[in-house]
């Protein structure tokens, strides 16, 4: 037992050190069954972790070769940026335990930035610093070596976006501030319709409210216990408090104004206050005033119902003579002549 | 032409002779109809400019058929951002990597930039060093190409960048190893001719999530604030090896996963989760089931039976 312990271990060591001529070794290993995880108790063979090669020598080597050329700053300028990144993690909650509340204290006091990479903003704004940090020390470097950063006004050269491509962002950037105009304005008048509904139900309450008061106050009146309201007296009226208000009085008071127009609108077609009832009565049906008898002998009544022949029976005009009647009259008009 | 024995590396270059360089030169101020701008530059004649020109670093972005439009535009990109670029005509799937190496040489470039697609899907971004490495291969995601960022940003074309690192780049060798090569290529060259004398951006490399995020920022108000021009993309990095497009690895992330693997470990989380589903519910009709026969059976079924006492 102690043996296999002490083999596994050599092999997890192995597992650690990347080198591949221990890689038979291990096939060796596996192929005599001892690689079994005996700590938790199960038997199953233990795969060996999948290594990756990192080989530091070779990549110290390979970027010795790279810096040797060209090595001053201003070949290279390259900055190194001192606002170090701390990744969010996924599942960590924002009430953490103390002592990593104070680690990550401690790190945002080492200009460290926490960054949620799920969060384009968040992460955005951390390059964004992280760039500014590496553009502070730049700038300083570029002063010290006299290199100009500011394009003097006067110098026209060609630039990376085209103008054309520019005045697309331009055009992008002013109809979304339009857009954002636009709905702050709708929002504003959203928001006054709003308060202005408000205010106009205050307003129907008061009144309500008053016209109940008032009501109150007039049926206690009557009753003769209270004052007298406000509204009723007049100066020659203390000693004589009348109860009913003049009728005359109250008439002028009914209805709404009339405008101008409406009332020269009245006097012209003549405006009666109340309206006529269109619809017919027993008595108005019967009422045959309008188609005096005199002139039409009833036919004319009859036929406007329009029941056939009716005129004959009747009395009245006598009714057009034939065809051959009517040329006879008229041969004896003519003769008469 | 003439024959150009480089002292460094002691390699063969073929680099095209004084005189017709001069020619070229002087044609090209002809043609400009704005002299002033051309001939002195950074407050010197254009001359002493191109003697002062030391750093002859030239990068080759090139990428591999099958690229997609979105990952040609930020190739094309990066070609602006970089005026000591050179470009190349698209390189075929057949060819082998190595291949860019000779060609590299005979476009005069120590450093590439190769892209090359999987899948119409997948971009893939070589750097290298050449002509002996190192080189890395990344996993490019999360692309934005500078025209599709309607960025308010704008700088020069061809002002040498400031490069901002992250801070965690020094922490291990194979990230600084990165860092230097990120400098070798995407700084340009003091007094390159094409270069402007004015630095108005700068680029930054950030580290999150074991990815590389490139960004790209002009300097507005003297420093005072930053604004972003783009493009931006990230860079999940997968191998460093001990030669240009190949070689010995140096280096194996150990966070990266295919892009296949991922959609795979996805696809099967769907499928899971749907095979749940339809369990449940296949659970939830026999209930209900049991529950309706129970209501359908007549209670009064039964009263008229008689036991069978056998």
């Amino acid at each position: 037992m102690e043996s296999e312990e002490e083999n596994f271990e050599e092999i997890e060591e192995e597992n650690e050190s990347e080198e591949e001529d221990e890689d038979d070794e291990l096939e060796a290993a596996m192929a005599s069954t001892t690689l079994y995880d005996y700590k938790k108790g199960l038997v199953r063979p233990l795969v060996p972790k999948k290594t990756f090669i990192n080989d530091m020598a070779g990549l110290n080597q390979g970027k010795k070769e790279l810096e040797e050329k060209h090595s001053s700053w201003l070949e290279r300028m390259d900055l190194n940026s001192s606002v170090v990144t701390i990744q969010k993690k996924k599942n960590s909650t924002s009430s953490g335990t103390g002592s990593k509340k104070k680690e990550r204290e401690a790190n945002n006091d080492e200009h460290g930035d926490e960054v949620d990479i799920e969060n384009d903003f968040s992460r955005e704004m951390h390059f964004v610093r992280q760039a500014q940090a590496s553009l502070l020390i730049g700038l300083s470097k570029l002063k010290e070596l006299d290199i100009p950063t500011v394009r003097p006004e006067d110098y026209f050269a060609e630039m990376i976006k085209t103008d054309d491509h520019m005045r697309k962002v331009r055009e992008r950037l002013l109809s979304r501030h339009k857009r954002i105009e636009a709905s702050e304005k709708a929002k504003k008048l959203r928001d006054m319709k709003k308060y202005g509904k408000k205010v106009q139900e205050n307003v129907l309450d008061q009144r309500r409210k008053e016209k109940k008061e008032l009501l109150q106050k007039v049926k206690k009146y009557s009753k003769g216990k209270g004052e007298k309201p406000e509204f009723l007296r007049r100066e020659d009226d203390e000693e004589f408090p009348t109860k009913v208000v003049p009728s005359t009085q109250r008439k002028e008071r009914r209805g709404p104004m009339k405008s101008k127009k409406r009332l020269a609108k009245d006097k012209k077609f003549s405006f009666s206050s109340f309206k006529k009832d269109k619809r017919n009565t027993a008595e108005s049906s019967a009422d045959m005033r309008m188609f005096p008898s005199s002139r039409t002998g009833g036919r004319g009544q009859n036929k406007s119902f329009g029941k056939g022949k009716g005129g004959k029976k009747g009395g009245g005009p006598k009714p057009r003579p034939g065809k051959s009647n009517r040329a006879r009259q008229k041969l004896k008009r003519r003769n008469r002549h | 032409m003439e024959e150009h024995v480089e002292e460094a590396t002691g390699q063969v270059r073929f680099v095209p002779s004084k005189e017709s360089k001069k020619g070229k030169k002087r044609k090209r101020e002809t043609d400009t109809k704005d002299p002033p701008l051309l001939i002195i530059e950074d407050g010197e004649p254009l001359d002493k400019k191109a003697k002062k020109w030391k750093n002859k670093t030239r990068v080759l972005i090139l990428c591999a058929r099958g690229v997609t439009y979105r990952s040609r535009h930020l190739m094309n990109d990066i070609k602006t951002l970089l005026p000591h670029s050179r470009s190349d005509n698209k390189l075929d799937r057949k060819d082998d990597l190595s291949s860019l190496v000779e060609l590299c040489e005979m476009k005069n470039c120590t450093k590439c930039i190769f892209f090359e697609m999987r899948k119409r899907k997948d971009l893939y971004m070589w750097i290298s060093h050449l002509p002996n490495g190192p080189s890395a291969k990344f996993l490019v995601e999360n692309v934005h190409t500078m025209n599709e960022l309607k960025l308010t940003g704008n700088c020069l074309l061809g002002s040498r960048p400031l490069l901002s690192f992250d801070p965690s780049f020094t922490g291990s060798p194979h990230y600084s190893l990165l860092k230097e090569l990120f400098i070798k290529i995407f700084s340009t060259p003091y007094y390159h001719p094409k270069s402007k004398p004015f630095i108005d951006h700068m680029f930054h490399f950030g580290l999150l999530d074991n990815h590389i995020w490139f960004r790209n920022y002009q300097i507005v108000d003297d420093g005072k604030t930053l604004t972003e021009i783009g493009p931006r993309f990230t860079l999940n990095l997968i191998k460093i090896f001990s030669g240009s497009f190949g070689g010995a690895t140096l280096y194996q992330n150990p966070h990266y996963q295919t892009p296949n693997a991922y959609r795979r470990t996805i696809k099967l989380m769907m499928a899971q989760k749907q095979d749940k589903k339809v369990k449940q519910k296949k659970k939830i009709s026999t209930a209900t089931r049991k529950v309706l026969d129970g209501l359908s059976r007549d209670p009064m079924e039964s009263v008229f039976d008689t036991l069978n006492y056998k």
